[in-house]
């Protein structure tokens, strides 16, 4: 049972345990902030998009527990997860854009089939703690920096695996996207506030020296699967310029929340769901959040089921 | 009331009647005839709630292998068009000599 609260009791709009995706989106813009985690505004049904990478996601957590843990074959784990890929896949909903077009039941299935086959290697690259292998791995470290209650503010997340690839320790993270993965995809990953937390949680959970961050990405097709892979490699001083940007974004927070405004960043909106609301008179913005989006602010700090 | 209450997340098995429609299933993932029909009726019992045998499974990662092994060709195939040609035009060819270029 795990009832632990999200936010500070003396700043209840300031989060007292952070993720790479709140400091991303604060650090984004401060008016996306509210409205998605003070607000709690959400998307009325969850995107294919979200749905697909999650059930990716799944599945090669399945495959790669099965085939490193309890030493069966790859045929065999691969069959297994496609049973699992089938259950979850044939409830995905039906894409609405051409770029959405290989995200299905099959195009889950050739993700994972494409994939296994192109990186037949991976096994002998995971890191081990013990005889268990790093995967899906939960994190949770203390940032030196202390919130309204008098604690230091703490960020949590999850691990998809951590690799000794090459010679060099590696945090892995899947991406997954509709099509092919053009170099500007790749680009975006190179800065990117989850490479540094990652790369610092993995520090921390194993004692080893992580240097680099991989973006593992899937882009799935209606007939063809692109598989590619970006390394970014983070010095130390990368990694301790990251906590004090991090410690900015928090502190930015705090004072939006002290005053009780959060203001736009412009330039961030062309991607935004909130683009739509945000280019509304503040009077009738409200109509549009309820038409539009579920209200659920979040209130307990919640496990990844 | 029975103890072990069957739950809705069970789903059934299938009869196996695609083994009767034509698609012949060798063991093991190798060596799968595919008849394109069959593997369409293959994919719409996975859309549906039911469990599909290893055999069908396996029918499955055998397509999915095979359409990747056409693309791999495929692509490699185009590769290789765009490539240069062998006998490409070379500098000396009009008399120009390439460190006077600095390459």
């Amino acid at each position: 049972m795990n009832d632990e609260p999200y936010w500070c009791k003396e700043a209840p709009n300031v989060p007292r345990v952070w993720s790479a995706s709140s400091l991303a989106v604060a650090g984004e813009c401060l008016r996306k902030f509210e409205l998605s985690y003070i607000e709690g505004w959400s998307a009325k049904e969850p995107s294919l998009d979200l749905l697909f990478g999650t059930a990716l996601h799944r599945c090669l957590e399945w495959y790669w527990k099965r085939r490193l843990m309890e030493g069966i074959t790859k045929d065999e784990a691969l069959l297994e997860t496609i049973a699992v890929a089938i259950e979850i896949g044939r409830n995905l909903p039906a894409p609405e854009r051409p770029k959405q077009a290989g995200k299905t039941l099959q195009g889950l299935c050739m993700a994972l089939v494409w994939y296994v086959d192109q990186y037949d290697d991976d096994p002998e690259t995971f890191y081990r703690f013990g005889a268990n292998p790093g995967t899906e791995l939960a994190f949770r470290f203390a940032l030196d920096l202390i919130s309204p209650d008098g604690e230091p503010y703490q960020i949590r997340g999850y691990l998809d695996s951590l690799r000794n690839f090459a010679g060099i320790y590696t945090v892995w993270d899947y991406k997954t996207t509709g099509g092919s993965v053009s170099d500007f995809y790749l680009d975006k990953f190179q800065i990117d506030i989850q490479n540094h937390v990652y790369t610092i949680a993995a520090r921390i959970l194993s004692g080893e020296k992580f240097s680099r961050f991989l973006a593992d990405v899937i882009g799935v097709g209606v007939t063809y699967v692109d598989l590619r892979r970006q390394p970014t490699d983070l010095t130390p001083n990368e990694l301790d310029e990251a906590l004090l940007d991090i410690h900015a974004i928090i502190r930015r927070v705090e004072r939006a929340a002290s005053d009780g405004y959060y203001p736009k960043n412009t330039k961030a909106c062309t991607f935004c769901d909130f683009k739509g609301v945000c280019s509304k008179d503040p009077v009738s913005r409200e109509v549009f959040l309820k038409s539009d989006f579920n209200e659920k602010r979040r209130t307990i700090i919640e496990d990844r089921k | 009331m029975s103890d072990s209450p069957q739950t809705s997340s069970e789903a059934p098995e299938n009869d196996g009647t695609l083994e009767q429609e034509g698609l012949q299933i060798l063991s093991g993932l190798k060596d799968v005839a595919l008849d394109p029909k069959a593997v369409d009726r293959l994919w719409d019992l996975a859309a549906q709630p039911l469990v599909l045998s290893d055999a069908q499974r396996a029918v499955i990662v055998e397509t999915l292998r095979k359409k990747r092994g056409e693309y791999k060709a495929k692509k490699a195939t185009r590769a290789a068009k765009k490539s240069p040609p062998k006998d490409a035009v070379k500098l000396e060819d009009f008399g120009i000599d390439a460190s006077d270029l600095g390459l």
